[in-house]
């Protein structure tokens, strides 16, 4: 068999004889296992292997990516033989014309361990599921119809190599694990789903951690059939929890500031920015906000050291006391900017062309108590968690709904809500955080770009929140 | 440049990987074979700024020893597959209880998908270049920039199983998705799927891309209300898709859609009919068997406005105590294509029935908040235009549609136009509809 490192090699070989300016080629194999159990049975199951190689090819200014799966020394030259015939047909019409900043050799092997390897610890995994699902039954006070527990564990093996001399092998390990429950009082529905996980093994699903998740959602969905009562619309002072401050750094601040997006490139597919490439520098929130996007940080779900391009990534700041401080890129966005790429290339797989993505984003914590953001909110709301989310094409007009929500009255937390919805602008929004918590509390998410979909591990956090002065409507 | 589906390596692998599970002593075994050809022509801002290819070929197997069943893709044929499908293999034997797995018996062969399913014609990737870039020079003179793709693939699916169903056929699908942008977040997006280039309709696509452009009116943030909606066939295609996803038998059986228990049910307040039909002439996805070899064929969820089917795979029929409608997917029963049809108006009657309302060109980002009830909002993407009495009148951006599955249908106040095929940017599903009008959708902003 050949090895496909080898291939990988070969790629970069051949694509430089054939007069490429530059090759960055990528072997990337994924082993992913899916484990799905509904109500307390094993449903399905499923194992399957996504391995091949791809590569990013620049010829005078044209770029090309491709990709095979037939390892061969044979389809490699195919491959570099289609792409040069593609480029050359390209390259006279209407195209634009790329450059990569240059980059230094280097040779890196990083590999995550598992402490708990799901293939020797996934029997003990869906043993707690199984024991969750009936302690779901003993402590709910209402009838919970449907529990749904999906299990994804997949390990990702990459090894790329480019025309600069870079050379990088990474091995990361990583499980998301998705639930679903949906409970019924009288003739209503509720349901609420949920998401927990990290790069590693199986540890990475904190058993007890999940538990009290899932029981605050049981109590919730109590409170909502039988406690919860409407909100009348109007403006609110609202503490966020960790959960809606994670999507707001991720909705707001870091899709706004892919350099894709603000450079127009992501038209077509998930939309461009509000923010524009002359912004740098420019006042975006209230000066308590900094937001970061930090791959590095071990055993999170959107962790990684080097990205696609073979850049060793880095924390990025991406807006700092309230102004906006960096962009994430990749080399061919950086070069735009005539700066070195942050290390945010990444792709789904070896088919994938290599895009500008997130990693790690959240909302910096600050020095203020749970109970200190909820005094000083005084009369207002306290959305800890939301049931649905969505945001338009330019990351502006956005929208939450409250899942786990409270009245907070005289600085104390009072009677839930039902469903309160925040709709309401990101420049709104981010002008308004009054406080930050001290706690930071990150979650695992599944995050959609490209064309077709690229489907990208990361992560979302931050702490506690108090904005202030925020629309809310009954949903 | 011309490149066809054509691997003698796939079917002695598939050979190899056949007997080896057989010899495992795997009672329900059926192996799939692709290869697939892919290429993207990406553009931003009127330029090409991508070409992209792929040439792969996959397996996959579902396997079962009489409950449940288990599935196993492999991308990049190693010699190796046993270290994979040993686990596989592995946990089909334990599995002892679960749903029932029981097949048809009846040996069938199918090959070849209808005329004109497959044309090699699309693997010009010269033609396809010059195509974008006729494209995009035309569509510069009507918006200000383009940006988008053309998406092209050519799949060969071979399928061999233990229970007597075998065939091969091929497909080739185009997808076009161009974006073009005017001042003050005025945008149009021109989406059209077919089997090969010239099945786009160039100059009707161009027409369409014509007509909404020059719709000149002031952009302004969208009036909160309750509205008659028009969707167009682009804009209905997201909730045709969930639609879709919560009619499988797995959504049904887990108890979380909300159309459990509704089977039989007049579900739309019109006649309407929604079905899958890979086999159709026209079918941008042509199909002619699932993975678990049973055959594509026309099959109708809703008829005549009653529910009367959801979407299954073998292992689902069992719950179900119906036939497989041909429908095994990734993992669990998928809808492949969906198609909305029923008694058509005039396009100038469904304005004049809808006389004071919106018309909404495109949508994205569904999210459900509570998923067994079926509400969920969508967010406005491309231009959305005001109807005053009967004719547009005003153009918006930034709603977001509050909606309930259910009620869209049972609010239905009729179909009209052209029916076309369409899969938007965040959907994996092709859907064929025409212009949509609903009643009673509340419409709020984050612009207030």
């Amino acid at each position: 068999m050949v090895n496909p490192n080898d291939l990988a090699e070969y790629m970069v070989e051949y694509g430089l004889a054939r007069n490429f300016d530059i090759v960055i080629a990528r072997y990337q194999n994924v082993i992913a296992y899916n484990i799905s159990i509904v109500n307390g049975e094993v449903a399905s199951t499923s194992i399957n292997r996504t391995n091949g190689l791809g590569a990013k090819l620049i010829y005078k200014g044209v770029n090309i990516h491709t990709s095979t799966n037939i390892f061969s020394f044979e389809s490699v030259k195919n491959r570099v033989e289609e792409a040069l015939a593609k480029a050359k047909a390209y390259s006279k019409g209407k195209f634009r014309y790329v450059t990569f900043y240059e980059v230094e050799s280097t040779d890196i092997s990083h590999v995550v361990k598992e402490d708990k390897p799901f293939i020797d610890y996934k029997d003990e995994l869906i043993s707690d599921l199984m024991s969750l699902d009936d302690e779901i039954k003993e402590y709910a006070k209402i009838d919970v119809l449907t529990r749904i527990f999906n299990i994804h564990a997949f390990t990702e093996e990459k090894y790329i190599t480019t025309s600069e001399g870079v050379k990088v092998y990474s091995k990361i390990p990583r499980i998301l694990l998705h639930y679903r429950l949906v409970s019924k009082a009288g003739d209503k529905y509720i349901s609420r789903d949920g998401f927990l996980g990290g790069s590693g093994g199986i540890e990475s699903i904190e058993y007890e951690s999940l538990k009290s998740d899932v029981k605050s959602i049981l109590d919730t969905m109590y409170n909502i059939a039988f406690k919860a009562v409407n909100i009348e619309d109007g403006e609110y002072n609202i503490v966020i929890g960790n959960e809606l401050s994670g999507l707001i750094a991720h909705n707001s601040v870091g899709h706004a500031f892919e350099a894709d997006r603000v450079l127009g490139m992501e038209g077509g597919q998930l939309g461009e920015s509000y923010v524009s490439k002359n912004d740098l520098n420019n006042v975006i929130a209230s000066e308590e906000v900094n937001v970061y996007d930090d791959p590095t940080l071990p055993s999170l779900f959107g962790y990684y050291l080097y990205d696609d391009d073979g850049i060793q990534t880095r924390r990025r700041t991406l807006i700092k006391d309230g102004i906006i401080s960096e962009f994430l890129h990749n080399r061919y966005t950086a070069s735009i900017y005539g700066i070195p790429s942050n290390g945010s290339a990444r792709a789904e797989s070896y088919m994938d062309e290599p895009i500008v993505r997130m990693g790690v984003t959240y909302f910096e914590p600050g020095d203020r108590g749970f109970k200190e953001l909820i005094e000083e909110a005084r009369y207002g709301i306290y959305i800890k968690n939301v049931s649905e989310w969505s945001i338009d094409d330019r990351g502006v007009n956005q929208r939450y709904v409250g899942f786990e929500a409270y009245l907070i009255d005289g600085g104390e937390i009072k009677n839930p809500l039902k469903y309160p919805v925040i709709e309401t602008t990101s420049n709104i929004i981010l002008k308004s955080v009054k406080a930050l918590g001290d706690d930071l509390r990150l979650y695992p998410l599944i995050c959609i770009k490209g064309e077709p979909i690229q489907r990208i591990p990361v992560n979302i956090g931050g702490p506690h929140i108090l904005i202030t002065k925020i629309r809310v409507l009954r949903r | 440049m011309s490149i066809d589906l054509y691997s003698i390596y796939l079917s002695d692998y598939m050979d190899n990987v056949y007997k080896w599970l057989e010899d495992q002593g795997i009672k329900y075994i059926a192996l799939n074979g692709y290869v697939a050809i892919r290429y993207t022509i990406r553009i931003s801002n009127n330029r090409i700024d991508l070409v992209k290819d792929s040439v792969d070929q996959m397996i996959k197997v579902v396997l079962s020893n009489g409950y449940n069943v288990m599935t196993s893709v492999i991308k990049g044929l190693y010699e190796d597959y046993k270290s994979v499908l040993e686990n596989v293999v592995k946990t089909v034997k334990s599995s002892k209880r679960g749903i029932k797995y029981t097949p048809p018996s009846n040996k069938i062969e199918l090959y070849d998908v209808y005329p004109g399913g497959y044309d090699p014609s699309v693997f010009n990737v010269n033609a396809s270049i010059d195509y974008i870039t006729h494209f995009m020079d035309d569509l510069s003179e009507i918006f200000e920039r383009v940006s988008g793709s053309i998406s092209i693939k050519g799949i060969k699916h071979i399928i061999k199983t233990s229970y007597g169903r075998e065939g091969e056929y091929k497909l080739t699908s185009v997808l076009l998705n161009l974006r073009g942008f005017k001042d003050k977040g005025f945008t149009y997006t021109l989406n059209r799927a077919a089997t090969s280039l010239s099945k786009l309709n160039y100059d009707s696509l161009l027409e369409e891309a014509r007509e909404y452009a020059s719709i000149n009116y002031n952009v302004e943030h969208v009036e909160e209300s309750v509205h008659k909606v028009i969707f167009t066939p682009l804009a209905f295609s997201n909730i045709l898709y969930y639609l879709g996803t919560l009619l499988s038998g797995y959504s049904i059986y887990s108890g979380y859609s909300p159309f459990i228990d509704l089977l039989g049910e007049e579900i739309s307040s019109k006649p309407i009919n929604i079905y899958d039909d890979p086999k159709e002439e026209g079918n941008p996805y042509p199909s002619l068997f699932d993975e678990e070899g049973i055959e594509r064929r026309r099959v109708y969820l809703v008829k005549d406005g009653v529910l009367s089917s959801y979407i299954l795979n073998i292992l689902y029929r069992g719950v179900f105590k119906q036939e497989s409608t041909g429908h095994a997917g990734p993992e669990y029963p998928y809808p492949y294509t969906l198609i909305l049809d029923g008694e058509h108006m005039d396009v100038d009657d469904l304005f004049n029935e809808v006389k004071e309302g919106i018309l909404v060109t495109n949508i994205w980002n569904t999210s459900f908040a509570n998923i067994r009830e079926g509400t969920f909002s969508s967010t406005q993407r491309d231009i959305g235009f005001y109807i005053r009495k009967g004719s547009i009148r005003g153009c918006f951006i930034g709603a977001r549609l509050n909606m309930n599955i259910i009620d869209v249908f049972r609010n239905l106040i009729g179909l009209a136009g052209e029916r076309v095929w369409v899969k938007p940017w965040d959907t994996d599903l092709y859907t064929k509809s025409n212009l949509v009008g609903v009643d009673n959708i509340r419409v709020t902003t984050g612009f207030w």
